[in-house]
């Protein structure tokens, strides 16, 4: 049955998932469209709500296109490949990635640091731990992409809900025809 | 003139006016044991005994942190921000502040069991004696490995635990110490802490289990222990219902036992949640199970009990509000939780029970187990003739007039630990569509943190529950009865092919009830495994959520999987004090099959398990602080466990960086040289998003270096199908673990050989198909791994 967009509150996935330093800055998606434009090596993480809702599948598969990278977590590596995108990484958690980019050493799974990590289909509770990680102990820029708002990441969607998907074409139309990852350090 | 005699054996010939002060008496046949096995280097190991071994762990499994805040408010210096690393008034800095914080959560949980373990011992000591026989039957020698291994004591009788569980409480006191504000620096040694309190954990657990074991007779090993009814609607609502919750036994056996005595075992329902439950099915098979801790809202809000008795550890905090707003009477009788209540103890049982039944007292505190017996039994009787027949739950009125009240505000789903569209399905349901409501319901815990935040005050949980609520209270399953220990013989059977490989792993569904979805995915999980011939052994919550689902000809896995510990089997230890059997079964293997010393040898059988026995927990849904003590208590030992997303609140978890290759040796004792491995186990607590996801790391983490060609064909052949078939493709790290063409599952040997040339190349004797050049390391059939030097030193030089 058709239910009512709309807008949806401002309130944390989580009221007591607080911290005393900064909350995400809220982005729109055209801003973050451009910021993956200049970024060097951008990367989009994909966890385990690509199983459940294709759209996201979908949105990943067309960032992917505009030549933004794939890390696929939770098992959302299927639904990918069957439309014929190939993730960098299929087998590692979100966990285990968080724990590599924690790594300044680490070269990614192509040899070049990823300097831009964009996170889409994942458990609120879980991408929020891994967000503090990764803005406690990394200088990596996070950006989420997912319907909840995420207070740790450095940038973020506002809490979208029913709308997700409609700011998510945003962001995708914004991205299309840029030259991303081809710039030169 | 004085002598003081310790301990020992004294002659003491024609003195005269000598006064003699005898401490504890040591019989010449004591001494003999004392020398069953000779003692190892670490018997009741210090904090810091173990530490070298801890740094070697965490050398290569470095922890990382997942702050649930940025701020430390533990003195009064504080509260201080410490994000970014920063360092607080007293020095400390962020990770340190984490790993701190996870040492006091594992001490919160340890000392649980711990304490568990006291008041058994305590009890069973005063009714049965210090002399009391510690015996397992004869299938079970090694009656307490945890206990050997890290106490170096073999214990005979109920009186030796004493001194296990002294060294215990002295050693979680020890690090309780080291948590104070101004002390420990380095967030490594923390961890090494929290180690330590794991391990002391695994021997409280253990402790707990053999006391109860021995005096209340439980199944001891049996493979064939009774399949007992579980779920809602298994129990006989017409009959007066004593609803008991917690996990210690010794109120619900006393319930039990008053109901025995007095011929109305067949007239009154004793029914329990969480492990109470379960061990109560192990004292009589009769008894039955409602469920987990998630359904305890649910069961107290079904109206069915008459009466709820609460002893100790996962009960909710709200269980006296809830039950007196149903008039249900409680009875406290742990120190645990005396939820406000009078102590009543020593009171006359019949004021009591009229007290409780006339509701002039909503509960009672009574600290004698034996007394709670009679005084549940007979309120639950008087309590159900004066209720009569039980009122219907909710009306069809009453959940349209709760649904009506819902503005949409969405303040529920912002409050829902699973953020569930509580808002679609209400939307929905005024239009008379209850099927989202009724999605929820799987995935929903009952918390009911959406009733605290909703405006209009909302019924929620019970909208839920109205929602389902005949297939909720029809809801039966079976369980098999917790069988306690693996029987030494089993583990000769299993043992090498279990270090061989050949039998590819031993999977541990343990753990609480906060599953990311729905509660039917540990099942679908460890079903994958049965069928391929893995050995699962489960305890607690995950034991009773196994035996709730039924597949399409209404059997449970415990129906359909036997239950000894072999190939294929479905071993139900028990509650959450029955994990020391699946330690002890890993314990076990180092020393009955690989014969290695046991006796205080920690460090030495831990680094044998890390390397050879591919045993993986599974936390689906872990949420306590016991929960984060067991697990780090299988980690010290070197057996992995994957747990579900919930877990990353725990801060905390330990993963190797398979990318960083200086990071993966071992020294192999038959050659003498120190030499690379494949990363495997890559990591020792791992949170895994989605049941897929789970299924995919569990397989990959049973693979070791020890395994025989013909084991890691086995495992790799595992792996490998397990990811085609949820990640869609071969895993990304499926050549590290190719040592040898012999390595490669046999269905795939052309096509992998073709892309470990192509894509990863290596070089490959196409005529004989054999690898030439490529893997980390070549396979060698006498290969003896470990990653201590003193083992090294002990076996190579």
């Amino acid at each position: 049955m058709a239910v009512r967009k709309r807008r949806p509150p401002e309130k944390l996935f989580n009221s007591a998932d607080v911290q005393a330093s900064r909350s995400a800055k809220i982005i729109k998606p055209d801003v973050l469209a451009k910021m993956v434009k200049k970024a060097k090596n951008p990367v989009l993480i994909t966890g385990g709500r690509l199983l459940e809702d294709e759209a996201l599948v979908d949105y990943a598969v067309k960032i992917q296109r505009c030549g933004v990278a794939i890390i696929a977590t939770g098992a959302s590596s299927k639904p990918l490949l069957e439309r014929g995108v190939k993730p960098d990484s299929c087998v590692f958690t979100l966990h285990h990635i968080t724990q590599f980019l924690l790594d300044a050493e680490w070269q990614g799974f192509k040899g070049k640091p990823y300097d831009l990590a964009l996170f889409l289909g994942f458990e609120p509770y879980y991408l929020s731990r891994m967000l503090s990680a990764l803005k406690h102990f990394s200088k990596l820029t996070t950006a989420n992409i997912d319907a909840f708002y995420q207070p740790h990441a450095r940038f973020s969607f506002p809490n979208t809900l029913d709308l997700h998907h409609e700011i998510l074409e945003e962001f995708v139309s914004a991205l299309g025809g840029g030259s991303i990852g081809k710039k030169e350090d | 003139m004085s002598f003081e005699l310790k301990e020992g054996i004294f002659v003491l010939d024609e003195l005269k006016n000598v006064s003699i002060k005898v401490g504890r008496v040591i019989e010449e046949e004591e001494e003999k044991e004392k020398e069953w096995e000779p003692a190892g280097p670490t018997p009741k190991p210090h904090i810091l005994d173990l530490r070298h071994w801890d740094r070697r762990l965490l050398e290569r499994y470095e922890p990382i942190y997942a702050p649930m805040q940025d701020f430390c408010n533990l003195c009064t210096m504080g509260p201080c921000e410490l994000s970014q690393n920063k360092e607080g008034a007293c020095g400390i800095d962020l990770k340190t502040q984490k790993a701190r914080l996870v040492t006091i959560a594992c001490l919160i949980g340890a000392s649980a069991h711990a304490a568990h373990a006291r008041h058994l011992l305590e009890y069973a000591i005063e009714k049965f004696g210090h002399d009391y026989p510690i015996d397992l039957g004869g299938n079970v020698d090694i009656e307490a490995p945890n206990i050997r291994l890290v106490c170096g004591i073999k214990p005979r009788t109920l009186g030796d635990l004493e001194e296990v569980l002294d060294y215990v409480e002295q050693g979680l006191v020890r690090v309780l110490h080291t948590t104070h504000t101004g002390q420990e620096e380095d967030y490594i040694d923390f961890e090494s802490k929290a180690l330590e309190v794991g391990m002391l954990d695994h021997v409280a657990m253990e402790t707990a289990d053999l006391v109860q074991m021995v005096v209340f007779d439980y199944p001891k090993g049996d493979p064939n222990a009774p399949l007992i009814d579980i779920g809602f609607g298994v129990l006989e609502v017409d009959k007066p219902v004593i609803l008991v919750i917690g996990h210690n036994i010794l109120p619900a056996r006393n319930i039990d036992d008053y109901l025995r005595e007095h011929g109305l075992e067949d007239e009154v329902e004793i029914a329990g949640l969480c492990c109470t439950a379960i061990d109560t099915t192990r004292y009589d098979p009769k008894a039955k199970i409602v469920g987990t801790l998630s359904y305890e809202l649910r069961a107290i809000r079904s109206g069915i009990p008459d009466v709820v008795v609460t002893d100790e550890q996962c009960i909710r905090a709200d269980t006296l509000r809830e039950c007196s707003r149903l008039g249900i009477p409680v009875i406290a009788s742990s120190e645990a939780a005396a939820r406000g209540l009078p102590d009543r103890t020593h009171e006359n049982p019949d004021v009591i029970v009229n007290d409780l039944v006339s509701g002039k007292a909503k509960g009672v505190f009574i600290r004698d187990p034996d007394k709670v017996g009679e005084i549940a039994v007979r309120v639950a009787i008087e309590m159900r003739r004066k209720k009569g027949k039980k009122p219907a739950f909710m009306s069809d009125e009453e959940l349209k007039a709760e649904i009506r009240k819902c503005t949409g505000c969405m303040g529920c789903v912002f409050a829902c630990p699973h953020n569930l569209r509580i808002d679609r399905a209400m939307e929905a349901a005024k239009n008379g569509d209850f099927s989202v409501f009724k999605e929820i319901e799987g995935s929903c815990i009952a918390c009911g943190r959406c009733e605290q935040a909703c405006p209009r005050e909302i019924r929620i949980v019970d909208v839920i529950m109205k929602a389902s609520y005949d297939s909720l209270v029809n809801k039966t399953g079976k369980m098999r009865a917790g069988r306690g220990p693996v029987q030494d013989t089993e583990i000769r059977n299993v043992g090498q092919p279990i270090v061989m490989g050949t039998i590819p792993g031993v999977i541990a569904p343990i753990g609480c009830p906060n599953y990311p979805k729905s509660r039917k995915e540990v099942s679908e999980i460890i079903e994958e495994f049965l069928k391929r011939k893995y050995i699962v052994a489960t305890t607690g919550c995950h034991a009773m959520d196994l035996g709730m689902y039924k597949d399409e000809e209404g059997k449970s896995l415990y129906e359909k999987y036997p239950g000894s510990f072999d190939a294929g089997g479905l071993v139900n230890c028990g509650s959450c004090v029955s994990n020391p059997h699946i330690s002890g079964a890993a314990i076990k293997i180092a020393s009955i099959f690989a014969m290695r010393p046991l006796r205080a040898n920690y460090a030495e059988i831990a680094d044998y398990i890390l390397n050879r026995v591919g045993a993986v927990g599974l936390a689906w849904g872990p949420y306590s602080q016991k929960a984060a003590s067991i697990a780090t208590g299988f980690n010290r030992l070197g057996i992995p466990a994957v747990v579900g997303p919930h877990a990353a609140k725990y801060r905390r978890a330990y993963i190797g960086k398979i990318w960083k290759r200086e990071k993966w040796w071992v020294y192999d004792i038959k050659t003498k040289k120190r030499i690379n491995v494949e990363p495997c186990p890559d990591a020792l607590l791992i949170a895994a998003e989605t049941k897929e996801e789970a299924i995919v790391q569990l397989a990959r983490l049973c693979i070791r270096p020890a395994d025989t060609h013909m084991g890691r064909q086995i495992k790799l052949t595992h792996y490998i199908e397990l990811s085609k078939k949820y990640l869609g493709c071969l895993p990304d790290d499926w050549h590290l673990y190719v040592r040898t063409e012999a390595d490669l599952p046999l269905k795939m040997k052309e096509e992998l050989l073709k892309i470990l040339e192509d894509e990863h190349g290596w070089k490959i004797d196409w005529q004989k198909k054999r690898i030439l050049e490529g893997p980390i390391r070549h396979y060698d059939s006498g290969f003896n791994p470990t990653i201590l030097e003193e083992v090294f030193d002990k076996y190579a030089r």
